[in-house]
């Protein structure tokens, strides 16, 4: 497999706009840029993870809806407990409950259902598998300050996974015209003053 | 010194000008820098921590291509801006981002880089985008020669005498930056690694830092091109002249869909100055040395506005009528006068609102340069690590009041009227930059970029009133997660005052310039020179210390520069 060294803003801004490309709308898109640095910053190819989630062969894709749904009903205490469904899901809602973790100071946790039960606060490897029984879990108390901010630089990129996330976001881009190189900018084309 | 004249301890809460007052694309189109702009801070940290620049490499040809590399150590740590200087034909020197070759490329680069190093970037920078990097490369950046000055300049030193002072003015600097990339564009390190270390901490910093080694480079660059032409007669710049030359910059409209996607960044921004000259504005009495020091300002924005001359036909009236007003204003700072009356800064900001809207950001620029370093606390304050975060438990009762006490603006807004979408703004599939383009007449406008924000939050306002059955931000957005990015922005402003843009950008009358001055002004620069009403020139660091003077910290023409 090859594989491509990104930054973080690049897995963020790639991500985010695949998932506008995919039909996704802007504020949920914004998330799944966020939720993709969070995960590449645990060790797992976010990029590659978003491309998975997406191709449920249905545009926009009604399972990051029904993640982000189960997120914010976890976030606003509406329920306790949200499943981890298939990897890819899996991992898109763990690290848009980390991202919430993160930015709202809340107790959630990652419990595998045999004992194991990670503060999200903490968890610095997101690589591992993730059992068909593992839930995201609030935890009691208000507050759960960050103690993993992310690894320094990414986790690497399928070169592929990452080939099909700019064609994604290609989707977004309007093709030049004659009247957008002319105007569009709102420049001339040479400066030799 | 005017920093202990004012006593700027207040008892009462400041009162910070409205968000529906300043954050008016006119008024923004309006700003001018001030001592919390970038630059500025930026000039103070280097001072501060009594910097020396060196330059360990100079390997350049007799017509000035080659390698540099200059470094620095601030705040223990060292850094360095490796400049490769090419030949570049006269069909390819282009400020646009659709150009593909420039006369200079940087990369500020964190430590001191090895020859393997350099080469690697010598293999990369002048490629700029097409290029590659990675985690100890901090800024990238390239800049063109202003072709006939460089020239002019180099052309004197070699005969044995300086460059012509009005030209030097007019122009302003040798080289023009057309892009400096940060936050992990192209592979260079993200922002977070600068956050939290001491130095390059806060606003753009690193980019600022570029810049002015940048600058550096271009004295030394001409210098060597007129030493190497004709070494006996060559003379030096005289310091007086170095320092008037600054950077240019080439800024389109890349920059300006910037401060609406970082709400919470402009906000800080905003707020920072608000706040600096709210505390000015309570200052209950100006002693004299502080009138003084008013008046010398006064003069000193006085001549700037003198030697600030345009060709845009929409700014240099502008600029006319402000010479006339802020001339015409003089009388208003008698000191006899200013020195009987109670909150006089109050006093001059209220009269003031008589006036244009460039005299009233003028005058505001000023009263927060009056009080010295009184405010530059303030500067602290102005990054921001995250922007606003969804809180999905909030009720929809908490969140309709948010709407209605923040986004009257967008409310008014007549959205079936032609003329308020006229606009669309989209990203171009040929550089991947932003553009704007007019609905009727393009193609493209089902791909609009989301900076409708007042349209945005109309729609969710008409699907709040329907709603019947959602208690909570997550349930609504559950059924309706179209509005997930309105909702967040509207959670947002609640805490962050100044975060929008109280316009409609979609609307006949948005001009991007507008939004650029407001973000080049937070910058540092002056001499705003707009090519178009999405395209502008401006200098940076012009009046500012050089690597031989940083030392001594601040000059006075680091706010407004002036050429005596």
């Amino acid at each position: 497999m090859t594989t491509i060294l990104l930054s973080y803003n690049e897995v963020q801004s790639v991500t985010r706009k695949a998932a506008n490309g995919a039909g996704l709308p802007h504020g949920v898109a914004e998330d799944i840029g966020l939720a993709a640095v969070w995960l590449s910053a645990r060790g797992v190819d976010a990029i590659g993870t978003v491309v998975e989630a997406f191709a449920e062969g249905v545009e926009p894709p009604q399972s990051i809806f029904d993640a982000l749904a189960a997120v914010d009903a976890l976030c606003s205490a509406a329920v306790n407990v949200v499943p981890l469904p298939d990897r890819a899901s899996g991992l898109l809602i763990l690290g848009l409950g980390g991202t919430a973790a993160l930015d709202m100071g809340l107790g959630i946790a990652l419990d595998r259902g045999d004992g194991d039960v990670v503060p999200l606060a903490r968890l610095s490897d997101a690589t591992g598998p993730i059992p068909s029984v593992a839930v995201l879990r609030r935890l009691p108390g208000e507050d759960a300050a960050t103690e993993f901010l992310g690894a320094p630089r990414p986790a690497a990129t399928d070169a592929k996974a990452y080939a099909a996330a700019l064609a994604l976001a290609a989707r977004t881009y309007v093709p030049a015209s004659e009247l957008s190189r002319t105007q569009g900018a709102g420049a001339g084309t040479t400066d030799n003053d | 010194m005017i920093e202990t004249a004012l006593d700027l301890s207040t008892k009462p809460a400041l009162a910070l000008r409205s968000p529906d007052v300043v954050m008016r694309l006119q008024r923004m189109g309006a700003s001018f820098p001030t001592r919390l702009s970038f630059l500025r801070s930026l000039i103070r940290r280097l001072a501060a921590s009594g910097v020396t620049v060196h330059r360990p490499v100079w390997s350049m040809d007799d017509e000035g291509f080659g390698d540099a590399v200059y470094t620095l150590n601030l705040a223990g740590h060292d850094y360095s801006l490796v400049a490769f200087s090419c030949p570049l034909p006269d069909d390819q020197r282009s400020d646009r981002v659709i150009a593909e070759a420039w006369d200079t490329s940087y990369v500020l680069y964190d430590g001191i880089p090895d020859a393997s190093e350099i080469d690697r970037l010598r293999e990369n920078a002048p490629r700029q985008e097409a290029g590659r990097f990675g985690p100890r490369d901090l800024v990238l950046s390239r800049a063109n020669k202003s072709v006939r000055f460089f020239e002019h300049v180099a052309d004197s030193l070699a005969q044995g005498r300086q460059p012509d002072r009005q030209r030097l003015g007019e122009v302003g600097y040798l080289l023009r930056t057309t892009a400096v990339y940060g936050n992990g564009k192209f592979g260079i390190a993200d922002r977070f690694v600068l956050a939290e270390r001491e130095g390059l901490d806060g606003p753009f910093q690193a980019e600022m830092l570029t810049v002015w080694l940048i600058r550096e480079f271009s004295h030394d660059l001409v210098e060597h091109v007129a030493r190497r032409r004709a070494p006996e007669t060559f003379v030096p710049l005289a310091p007086d002249l170095r320092r008037h030359i600054g950077v240019g910059n080439s800024t389109g409209l890349g920059m300006a869909p910037f401060l609406a996607n970082h709400p919470v960044l402009l906000n800080n921004w905003v707020l920072a100055r608000e706040t600096a000259l709210a505390r000015v504005r309570a200052t209950p009495h100006l002693p004299m040395p502080a009138l003084k020091r008013l008046a010398d300002l006064w003069r000193q924005a006085a001549l700037h506005l003198d030697q600030w001359s345009v060709g845009d036909n929409a700014l240099m009236p502008r600029i006319q009528r402000l010479r006339g007003e802020w001339a015409e204003a003089e009388g208003w700072i008698d000191p006899a006068k200013l020195l009987t009356i109670p909150y006089p800064v109050a006093t001059l900001l209220d009269r003031s609102q008589s006036m244009s809207l460039d005299f009233q950001e003028l005058l505001a620029a000023l009263a927060i340069e009056l009080a010295g370093a009184d405010n530059d606390d303030l500067a602290d304050s102005m990054a921001a690590t995250r922007e606003g975060a969804l809180q999905p438990g909030m009720s929809l009762a908490s969140l309709g009041g948010l709407l209605r006490d923040h986004y009257a603006w967008a409310m008014a807004i007549a959205f079936d009227a032609p003329a308020e979408t006229v606009q669309f703004w989209y990203v171009s599939e040929e550089k991947l930059e932003p553009r704007l383009g007019r609905r009727t007449a393009e193609p493209g406008a089902e791909l609009e970029s989301p900076l409708d924000i007042a349209r945005q939050v109309q729609r969710l306002a008409a699907d709040l009133g329907d709603n019947k059955g959602a208690q909570t931000v997550a349930t609504f957005l559950a059924r309706f997660p179209q509005h997930r990015h309105a909702v967040r922005r509207i959670q947002t402003t609640a805490a962050a005052p100044y975060a929008e843009i109280r316009d409609n950008l979609l609307s006949d009358r948005c001009l991007p310039i507008d939004m650029l001055r407001c973000k080049l002004a937070f910058f540092g620069a002056s001499k705003f020179d707009p090519r178009s009403d999405r395209w502008t020139r401006i200098t940076l660091f012009q009046g500012a210390p050089t690597a031989g003077e940083i030392r001594a910290g601040e000059t006075d023409d680091c706010w407004l520069p002036v050429l005596s």
